[in-house]
């Protein structure tokens, strides 16, 4: 089957369900307008093995350069789908699709994945990450690359992750749980922000909620020159505070230890916790 | 977490095509009378539909976009100009303005004062721990005096009088709002419904921090959210202009 298949690749002919493909190095897999349900876990082989429900609608395969699109089968456009992709660790991987829930683990390549609505679960990756989603819950966890997640109006949580964080919810809360980054950048527009991590020296960590609580737990021992900001909420905090500039409003900045990292606090309508882990 | 079941909505527009076979929109029909959020959703997709229904076949707005409109393809609708073109008008937003704000009362009860605080606005304050702190006066400055000349300076940086995004912005915000309008057509109703709803969120930011930063014009702080709340709604409509791409 296999060698059938690359002969067939090499010929840029479609591929049917429950076939596997040779990959070679800076290939890349594309995802395209799949509805339904996509599971994607990495192996040690340097080929693409898809597999997909009996009986359900085609998928297929098509190489076109570098690029192995996964995609339905023409007449099968607007069916929904349930697939498992074996991928080689190191592989590149791009999704874009109007309604499809997306599981990806043990990959090591980079990864961009955007969808209208699903939910996209993304576990064990050491490569750069970038989710966007208009509607669906984001899972990240034990991410070592940059993390760069997005969700219109769903949940995003991130766990265990050392990479730079950029996370952003329109209407959804955002759970950051051990985070171990330089730089970590959190916006939520309607929902609460919750981060627990370490705060490196040198780091810059900026939390900003237009309409939800911002609790904030970091090491006893951090060392952070900390801003924080409020129009319409309070204050607490576990650390001793003094004061060092206030100004217009409810701002004010402090010191706590010797002031080797940046955190700012930021939030227009909400409470403010800043407590000890 | 969703308050409706996207399982189900994602079906809804199929639903009112009446694409799904006959067993299925009995399914949908049963659910949704049991279900008050999934209704409210399919309510509301029917509205879409509706408008989509009385839009006409015209020409894009301009050329600027005519990649991604023709990436859209089929017939687009243009829009008539918002009027001056550094401003953008937020219609939606300004159908619920007034609530949030006002529902918070005036600023100058929004801030409890506290009795001692004065202290802290005078110089350095130590607070105990597991305490809660509030600032006494929202004008204050370092030294209790009314608002301070370097914060309305920046916020005068920040964005344009009575609020609007910085020039930089709003003419790309009313390029991309001109896309999506133009793509609505050409959308599956779901989609719609869905940018749609996405959308008010970060306009209810905006209408909440303009009439903010007009009750307290000084405010830094409230400047630059604003600004951050004008660059995210710029970020969605990008985002959002590429969904209408390969969702179209």
């Amino acid at each position: 089957m296999s060698a059938f298949a690359l002969a067939v690749v090499l010929a840029s002919a479609i591929q049917s369900t429950d076939t596997v493909v040779d990959v070679r190095p800076g290939d890349r897999v594309v995802i395209e307008q799949i509805t339904g349900e996509i599971t994607i876990t990495a192996w040690d082989r340097d080929a693409l093995e898809l597999r997909a429900e009996p009986g359900g609608p085609g998928v297929v395969v098509r190489r076109s350069g570098t690029d192995l699109h996964v995609e339905n089968e023409g007449r099968a456009r607007r069916r929904s789908i349930t697939a498992a992709l074996r991928v080689p660790r190191w592989i590149d991987l791009e999704v874009e699709s109007r309604s499809l829930d997306v599981s990806v683990a043990g990959v090591s390549g980079a990864m961009r994945i955007g969808s209208l609505s699903g939910d996209v679960s993304v576990r064990d990756v050491d490569g750069p990450l970038d989710v966007r989603t208009m509607r669906g819950e984001i899972v990240v966890v034990d991410a070592r690359g940059t993390v760069r997640v997005s969700s219109q109006s769903d949940d995003v949580t991130l766990r265990r992750i050392s990479g730079p964080v950029e996370a952003h919810s329109g209407d959804g809360d955002l759970l950051l749980e051990d985070i171990q980054a330089e730089t970590v950048r959190v916006e939520a527009q309607d929902g609460d922000v919750t981060f627990s991590g370490t705060i490196t020296p040198g780091g810059d960590y900026g939390f900003f909620v237009h309409d939800g609580d911002a609790t904030i737990a970091i090491p006893d021992e951090a060392s952070a020159r900390v801003s924080v900001s409020t129009f319409d909420g309070e204050f607490r905090s576990d650390f001793t505070v003094q004061v060092d500039r206030l100004r217009s409003g409810r701002e004010l900045d402090f010191v706590l230890g010797s002031g080797e990292a940046r955190l700012r606090i930021e939030v227009f309508d909400g409470e403010i916790r800043l407590l000890r882990r | 977490m969703s308050r409706y079941h996207s399982e189900w909505t994602d079906g809804f527009s199929d639903y009112l095509a009446e694409e799904l076979g006959e067993a299925r929109q009995a399914e949908v029909e049963a659910h949704v009378a049991e279900c008050g959020p999934c209704r409210d959703v399919l309510a509301e997709l029917r509205a879409v539909v509706a408008r989509a229904g009385e839009l006409g076949d015209l020409e894009p707005p301009r050329d600027l976009w005519s990649g991604i409109a023709s990436a859209i393809g089929g017939p687009v609708r243009a829009l008539p100009r918002r009027g001056d073109p550094s401003v953008i008008e937020l219609p939606s937003a300004r159908a619920a303005a007034g609530s949030a704000v006002a529902a918070r009362g005036a600023p100058g009860r929004i801030w409890r004062g506290r009795a001692g605080l004065a202290a802290a606005a005078a110089g350095l304050v130590a607070l105990s721990v597991g305490t809660t702190w509030w600032v006494a006066d929202a004008r204050m400055g370092p030294d209790g005096a009314p608002g301070t000349a370097e914060a309305v300076a920046g916020a005068a940086v920040l964005v344009a009088d009575g609020g609007a995004p910085p020039a930089d912005l709003a003419s790309e915000l009313a390029t991309l709002e001109d896309v999506l309008e133009a793509a609505r057509g050409t959308l599956d109703p779901n989609t719609v419904l869905v940018l749609e709803r996405n959308l008010g969120v970060i306009e209810q930011a905006i209408v909440d921090s303009r009439e903010a930063l007009a009750l307290d014009p000084g405010n830094a702080f409230l400047s630059e959210h604003l600004e951050r709340m004008y660059r995210r709604k710029l970020v969605y409509l990008q985002d959002a202009v590429r969904v209408a791409q390969w969702s179209g």
